[in-house]
């Protein structure tokens, strides 16, 4: 954006050229990195405040978060053991195992939601009988709080991995299906009437007109939907302490222990999860996006 | 079964109307009231269910059931409006008792105020709405409409846009046309957009948006081509430009023209023949038969003859409503 700048100022020389780069990013970057540290300031206060015995036990410095857990990541490769085998308790290997179960969980569920939920609004689209039979009901699913229904899902399905699939699936499919209805059905009738024109067969109107006028509209459902789809994953985990062990189940389990920090590293790598899914969907929604950034309007 | 007799060698050997009337019952009917001078031609297809007198009962037939053969083409209009009236779900009547028609070779405007049923009448011949009375006649499998915004697809790129015709229609009538049409090269080079090819809409201005719309539609080489207000949007400058390329388009090309518009000089520099349509519900109130030859130079605007014409249809448009 500044580069333009830049150049305009005729020198063109490198070196000014970096040092203005390098400016224009602290510029960007600064207010950010500053609230962040603010942030890490607080924390080293709130934990200094608290003193040694319940700083152990309820917040510790954020510097202990990684130390405690990182260096002893090599030795336990055991998935499912439940009592931590080193020093510094339970080990980061496990909470590794657990991120990859609840990153597959969320992925997987999160590939179902969307071939489902795009599935059933393209039938919903085509077929007005079937959108108005089942259209209200998606709706009303939508306000039922999904989380009081995991239990449910557990005594139904097991408390294994196929219950917290199913649970990311419910909670996530509703922005997918509402959004690619949206998308599909807000095509410009100008662009019906063309397609009319040449007696465009049902699949062309689909495939060609109406999808790729709707994906930007899906995109954004596709972002809320993994938001919802890493929620759900961990929502599932908390549920179910019996099964296999990912993040959710982890988390609950360092607070029973009093290992806030592990707690807090699990914590902090459900939010990672949840940044990549979040950035993955919007780059694939400026990519498919900047087609449309203005309309026909002559 | 199509019917019909005494093509045009009656008119010629007596040069009166001459109504044929053939057929009985369930039998196709084609009658011909043939012309005195430059009338054109009406051409009435349906199914005679009664013949009294002069009462006919018309059903409506698909248009494009119209067979149009070598020799008869030459004397059935490209398109034709035969007592057309609209009147939507909502009550709103827009078109009453319409008719008029374009022959092959003739570029016909038609200028009105706002809402008079300009557009309708265009959406009626593409048959993308049906009339609510009356019959619209036209061979609707080549026709090509270019439409009030471009209706561009954001997505694809000039020539896959242009493209997009050959694709969408995939029966076999089509297909013999995709071969007889113009190559997509050919209509970039017709509308001035080589080197644009590759260009997205968004890339473009108002004035290449509507050429890229215009290369759409005369893609298939269609015999009737319809405007609807295609430079309403655009500055002067582009429009007066775009106006000079639609003729040297019609000199080049073979199509019938419907236009549509609000410019009265627009329509008197491009056409044969204006008619002017009264508010709603539209009807013709007048008609004037632009008398300058073609190919047409944009200099004509200053034609003293040409003001005249214009003078006449603006006079009709100012008209009070009785």
């Amino acid at each position: 954006m500044s580069d333009v700048a830049t150049t305009n100022d005729g020198t063109g020389h490198e070196p000014g050229r970096q040092a203005v780069k390098a400016n224009t990013a602290i510029k960007r970057l600064g207010p950010a990195l500053a609230v962040f540290a603010g942030f890490l300031v607080v924390w080293y206060g709130l934990a200094a405040l608290l003193g040694e015995p319940k700083r152990a036990a309820i917040l510790p410095y954020p510097h202990t978060v990684l130390t405690d857990v990182w260096p002893t990541t090599v030795d336990c490769g055991e998935f499912l053991c439940l009592t931590g085998g080193g020093p510094s308790g339970v080990q980061p290997s496990q909470l590794l195992a657990a991120t990859a179960l609840t990153l597959a969980v969320a992925v997987v569920g999160l590939i179902l939601a969307l071939a489902l939920g795009i599935g059933c609004a393209v039938v919903m689209s085509q077929y007005v009988t079937i959108e108005r039979g089942f259209y209200p009901y998606a709706i009303i699913l939508q306000a039922v709080p999904i989380l009081t229904l995991v239990p449910l899902f557990g005594l139904l399905f097991g408390f294994g991995v196929l219950s917290r699939i199913i649970v990311v699936v419910i909670i996530s499919i509703f922005p997918v299906i509402t959004n690619t209805l949206f998308g599909l059905g807000s095509v410009d009738e100008a662009h019906h009437d063309l397609f009319s024109l040449y007696n465009a067969s049902k699949w062309d109107r689909l495939t060609k007109l109406q999808f790729p006028a709707a994906l930007p509209a899906m995109v954004v459902g596709f972002q809320i939907a993994s938001g919802l789809a890493v929620t759900g994953a961990i929502v599932g985990g908390l549920f179910f302490q019996r099964g296999p062990r990912d993040l959710g189940n982890r988390i609950l389990l360092y607070s029973s222990r009093l290992r806030p920090g592990e707690m807090v590293a699990a914590v902090i790598l459900s939010s990672l999860i949840g940044v990549v899914f979040f950035q993955f969907f919007g780059w694939v929604g400026n990519r498919v996006g900047h087609h449309r950034l203005e309309q026909n309007k002559p | 079964m199509t019917c019909s007799l005494g093509n045009g060698s009656l008119a010629s050997q007596f040069g009166v109307p001459v109504l044929v009337i053939a057929a009985i019952g369930d039998v196709r009917l084609v009658t011909h009231a043939l012309p005195l001078e430059n009338e054109p031609l009406i051409r009435i297809s349906g199914s005679l269910n009664r013949i009294n007198g002069e009462e006919r009962t018309l059903t409506h037939h698909q248009s494009s059931n119209v067979d149009v053969n070598d020799h008869a083409s030459a004397t059935i209009p490209a398109l034709q409006f035969v007592d057309v009236g609209k009147t939507f779900a909502d009550g709103t009547e827009t078109l009453s008792e319409l008719s008029l028609s374009v022959d092959h070779g003739q570029f016909v405007s038609v200028i009105g105020p706002s809402g008079c049923g300009k557009s309708t009448l265009l959406r009626l011949a593409a048959g993308l709405d049906q009339p609510s009375s009356g019959r619209c006649v036209v061979d609707r499998s080549n026709l090509g409409y270019v439409f009030q915004d471009p209706t561009l697809l954001p997505w694809r790129t000039v020539e896959q846009n242009i493209e997009l015709v050959n694709e969408l229609d995939r029966s076999t009538s089509r297909t013999e046309q995709v071969a007889s049409g113009l190559s997509v090269d050919e209509v970039v080079e017709l509308v001035g957009l080589d080197g644009f090819e590759n260009y997205y809409p968004h890339q473009l201005s108002g004035g290449m948006r509507m050429r890229v719309s215009i290369a759409r539609a005369i893609l298939p080489r269609p015999s009737v081509l319809l405007f609807d207000e295609p430079f309403a949007a655009l500055d002067e400058l582009t429009r007066e430009r775009l106006n000079e390329e639609t003729l040297q388009l019609f000199s080049d090309q073979q199509f019938a023209a419907l236009f549509v518009t609000h410019s009265i000089v627009e329509a008197v520099l491009l056409s044969t023949e204006v008619h002017v349509l009264s508010p709603r519900p539209g009807r013709i109130k007048g008609t004037i038969s632009v008398p300058f030859p073609y190919p047409r130079e944009p200099e004509l605007r200053f034609d003293p003859e040409f003001t005249n014409v214009c003078r006449q249809l603006s006079s009709w448009l100012r008209e009070p409503v009785q």
